[in-house]
């Protein structure tokens, strides 16, 4: 019997911009690029720039012309694979494969204890990293809040923060870097773990996440880092973060043209400096409050500009970078709940290869580790929607409901012990009745994810660094790593 | 009457229109004074108030500031020094190691807006720079902007550096990693988070 359907390989997904919209933005970033330019404010680029074909004018502007872009979106890998700190795969960052984690630097934190906000420390980065080890929808750490001036010279906390979250987690890391000696020194530390350059290059374990300025300037460090890292093979999210009306115009396609724009440069330095080294897509654009003059987290047009940016990520065949898990509220109450779920339901449907800032609230100044529990059970639960539905016999069950018949039941059917199990439960989320609710302590959902957090933190063990490879480390950073 | 249609002018953000009006005001006579504090900074208190009520956005108060300014380029080569337009001096800038100036650059607009004398040094400012600039332009107030938690140290040092020039002027600190609390460890006398508190600020610090 042949049968008349088949199984397809389908993953659920948003589509918001069609294929000429999406044409229509690229042309749009090739005029802005060689009518416009971008300011480039580091020599060593601008003769990278100048020698492969580019216009350098006065005053650090380069125009691009457009086969220097294509030639370095066809040179740009279309796959990045990310390993753990063991040299295991843990993420790759392929077609719509979707990956969740903390974002970088707030100065603020939620306190677990007294559920203040207060200034972040050590003791904060060492949390998170430890949270996000043991959460099994997380795959990557952050150091989502910093070392504080008393603790560490603020001209070195990037590499102590680095270390901390090497320390405390084996998932692959999201890292800022101050300046050019500290992402060496990041670099440094990252081939003691691997064992060497060309170890790392082969199974890197880390990603920099390194920003142009809006509008279309690319500042001496950043230019820097750029290049350290295409030289270094360190996967780099090169990712702007225009502020609509502000510092790009106040239409969603144009804030997407021009931050195309911005990191299509960063793509062709990038790929001049080595060819083939990993880029991820990105951007940001979120409106500017034109009441408040507050650069806004969340909101529709967040979604809309994200979403948007996958499409020209998928249409370049390049993974991208987004953000997911966060909100503007200051505090884990509905509006961040909310918040949460529609941005994860953004980045999950998108298809996102590396969604980054779960956990953030008070629009990325305040970390908050129930925030991250709480995005980790709604992962689960999006992870649960994008398998999709499978039709096919077995599924479709016509012989158990011919069987069944009408006014029958199907609770002692094979077929229900065969499949009853692929529904989803909730780890923390409440589906009893009132009154075993009531028994059990009548708690909301941020009681439910503080403790959480606290058993989390109290259980979990993450795999220690070996001896001589933590003193290594520490040789590097010129102190001891754990400072609580 | 004319005065009148003048305040319309800023209030639909007709820039032309002040400027014309002014003229026509101007060339007929009426006391400079009047078209100055009635018609236009007149306009902008009224602006003010209806931006502090929610009414009118941020990019609406720039228009207007605009059409006022337009008004006010008419009147400047007739203005005697004490009819000046002038509330007072600001300097700001961003600091040293920071390239960062979009919230700086909405709050030089909406000091200028507001009637403030607007000295914009830039981005990537050294202390010196700060000073000089101060003591060039008499400041009343130095406003210091950073992003970047690595250049706040930076701040401490030009509020500092003002302090030691024995200048009159008062330092003010933000940007988005910014605090009251850091503010006032490092000696400011006055923080804001956001752009419009940034103004009232400057009207209270100025009054002193």
């Amino acid at each position: 019997m042949l049968a008349s359907y088949f199984n397809a390989q389908i993953r659920p997904r948003f589509q918001l911009l069609s294929q000429d919209q999406i044409k229509q933005i690229h042309l749009a970033s090739l005029d802005i690029l060689e009518r416009t330019g971008v300011r480039v404010m580091l020599q060593e680029a601008l003769d990278l720039l100048e020698k492969a074909g580019a216009w350098v004018l006065s005053e650090n502007m380069v125009k691009i012309p457009a086969h220097l872009v294509e030639e370095a979106l066809r040179s740009a890998p279309s796959r990045i694979a990310i390993y753990d700190r063991n040299g295991s795969p843990a993420m790759n960052f392929e077609g719509f494969n979707t990956y969740f984690g903390p974002g970088t630097d707030t100065p603020f934190v939620m306190d677990i204890e007294t559920g203040e906000r207060r200034p972040t420390k050590g003791l904060d980065v060492s949390r998170v990293a430890r949270l996000c080890d043991a959460l099994p929808n997380i795959d990557f750490v952050a150091s989502m809040g910093g070392v504080s001036a008393e603790e560490c010279d603020p001209h070195l906390s990037d590499r102590l923060n680095f270390a901390l979250m090497l320390s405390n987690t084996t998932k692959p890391i999201l890292f800022t870097a101050w300046s050019l000696e500290g992402l060496k020194d990041i670099h440094r530390m990252a081939s003691v773990i691997c064992g060497g350059q060309k170890e790392f290059e082969l199974k890197p374990f880390m990603i920099h996440y390194a920003e142009p300025i809006t509008p279309l300037q690319h500042a001496p460090e950043s230019m820097q880092k750029l290049l350290f890292c295409a030289e270094k093979r360190i996967p780099c999210a090169y990712v702007s973060a225009p502020i609509m009306g502000a510092t790009s115009p106040a239409t969603i396609a144009g804030t997407v043209a021009l931050q195309n724009a911005e990191f299509l440069s960063g793509l062709v330095i990038s790929q001049l400096k080595r060819k083939g080294t990993p880029i991820l897509y990105g951007g940001g654009g979120t409106p500017m409050d034109m009441k408040t003059s507050v650069n806004i987290y969340g909101g529709p047009e967040a979604f809309l500009v994200h979403v948007a940016d996958k499409e020209m990520a998928t249409y370049y065949g390049l993974p991208d970078f987004n953000t997911g898990g966060c909100s503007d509220a200051k505090v884990l109450d509905q509006q961040a709940g909310a918040e949460a779920s529609l941005s994860l339901i953004q980045a999950g449907m998108a298809g996102s290869s590396m969604v980054h800032d779960v956990g953030y609230l008070e629009s990325g100044l305040t970390a908050s580790c129930e925030m991250i529990v709480l995005s980790d059970e709604l992962i689960d639960m999006f992870k649960h929607i994008l398998k999709g539905v499978t039709v096919d016999a077995e599924s479709l069950a016509t012989d158990v409901i011919n069987k069944v018949g009408p006014g029958g039941n199907y609770l002692q059917e094979k077929h229900t012990m065969r499949h009853f199990r692929s529904v989803w439960y909730p780890k923390l989320f409440d589906r009893a009745n009132h009154k075993r609710w009531t028994e059990g302590g009548g708690k909301d959902l941020l009681k439910v994810l503080n403790e959480r957090v606290k058993t989390i933190l109290g259980e979990h063990k993450p795999e220690p660094l070996a001896e001589n490879v933590e003193e290594a480390i520490e040789g590097i950073l010129g102190s001891k790593i754990n400072i609580e | 009457m004319s005065i009148k249609e003048i305040t319309q002018g800023v209030l639909t953000f007709d820039a032309a229109k002040v400027k014309e009006l002014t003229q026509t005001e101007l060339d007929a006579g009426t006391e400079i004074n009047s078209i100055l504090n009635d018609g236009l900074i007149g306009a902008m208190d009224i602006v003010g108030k209806k931006f502090s009520d929610g009414e009118l956005f941020v990019p609406e108060m720039l228009q207007a500031a605009k059409a006022m300014k337009a008004g006010l380029e008419v009147l400047k080569p007739h203005l005697s020094s004490e009819a000046v337009a002038s509330k007072g001096t600001i300097i700001i800038g961003t600091v040293k190691g920071d390239l960062h100036d979009i919230g700086k650059n909405l709050v030089a607009m909406m000091m200028e807006g507001a009637g403030f004398d607007v000295v914009d040094l830039g981005v990537d400012i050294d202390s010196d720079k700060f000073v000089k600039a101060a003591v060039e332009h008499n400041a009343g107030v130095v406003a210091i902007s950073a992003l970047l938690t690595t250049t706040m140290p930076a701040m401490k040092a030009t509020v500092i550096a003002v302090k030691e020039a024995g200048i009159a002027a008062k330092t003010i600190i933000g940007g988005a990693p910014v605090t009251e609390a850091y503010a006032d460890q490092i000696g400011a006398d006055g923080y804001s988070d956001d752009a419009p508190g940034a103004v009232e600020l400057v009207r209270k610090l100025m009054a002193t």
